[in-house]
């Protein structure tokens, strides 16, 4: 049975094992300060940064990041999710579709107009779930690092 | 042309622009819907650039800051842009931009990206100058029509 809620202070070491393991998915070099500062954003509650744990048998098994986002040309606000990771040795356990169907819930709670996200192109087994449950979009992304 | 932070006085043509950049993307925009984005420009939950030329705005920019936790940083996000389509061509994009990344730069903000259309030929040929396309996939769960 899994439980989805939001991310708590207690959670702190088993968050930190699971988000490393999504950045080591992505190849991002990330560091504990990262990680701690993260931290400090999910536990603000002024930050707009917001978290959701997956959780079985007592045991964590997934997280989602998310926030609000101002959309002017439709004068609303959405939700981006910015991180969605579950525990390969609990894939298959729908532990994301319950995150993203809680996350549905919190957007059409707060009235937003769409939940945003993005993947890599090869990202073959999430997109399966993704392509069943939202539309993929023909945005391209474009990105002006500083010099 | 120069360009500048939007100032109260540029309501009234900031709403002709926007009006006409919503036109564009076929969307349905009332008065109200500016207002709104108005107020978040005057609350600078995002802030407004606009480019002047002969002492007549002929386009804008919207950005925001946006917190990326897998970088731990905070990035720019541009939301919006556009030049009225009689002053196409004068380069006044690609100082919106410039002025966007700058004041990115500024805010010690990691970098700026943006989305756009796939057959925005036009515009994608200047993006393609300054700015790298990613391979990112974007999905969307719609929650109203």
């Amino acid at each position: 049975m899994i439980k989805i809620r939001p991310l708590a202070p207690i959670d702190r070491a088993a968050w930190e094992v699971l988000y490393e393991g999504y950045a080591t998915f992505y190849r991002v070099a990330q560091t504990p300060e990262m990680r701690a500062t993260v931290w400090d954003w999910l536990m603000d509650p002024h930050h707009e940064t917001c978290g959701l744990v997956a959780e079985s048998d007592g045991k964590l098994i997934g997280l989602a990041h998310y926030r609000g986002f101002a959309r002017p040309l439709s004068a609303t606000r959405g939700m981006f999710l910015d991180d969605l990771f579950v525990d390969p040795a609990a894939r298959g356990s729908g532990g994301a579709k319950l995150l993203l169907a809680e996350l549905r819930a919190i957007s059409r709670a707060k009235g937003y107009s769409v939940i945003r996200w993005i993947t890599a192109d090869n990202n073959y087994r999430a997109r399966g779930l993704y392509d069943q449950m939202a539309d993929r979009t023909g945005w391209i992304t474009y990105d002006l690092k500083p010099h | 042309m120069k360009i500048r932070p939007i100032v109260d006085d540029d309501r009234p043509a900031w709403e002709d622009l926007f009006a006409a950049y919503a036109a564009f993307y076929q969307t349905a925009q009332t008065a109200q819907m500016r207002a709104v984005v108005w107020d978040w420009l005057q609350a600078q939950t995002a802030f407004g650039f606009v480019a002047e030329a002969d002492g007549k705005l002929i386009g804008f920019a919207h950005i925001r800051p946006v917190a990326q936790s897998l970088t731990a940083t905070v990035a720019g996000f541009l939301d919006d842009l556009y030049v009225d389509p009689t002053a196409r061509g004068s380069g006044a994009a690609r100082a919106l931009i410039c002025a966007a990344a700058d004041f990115a730069r500024a805010k010690g903000w990691r970098d700026l990206s943006w989305l756009t259309a796939d057959n925005n030929y036009r515009a994608r040929s200047l993006y393609d100058q300054l700015a790298q396309r990613a391979t990112w996939i974007t999905y969307e769960m719609a929650l109203k029509t």
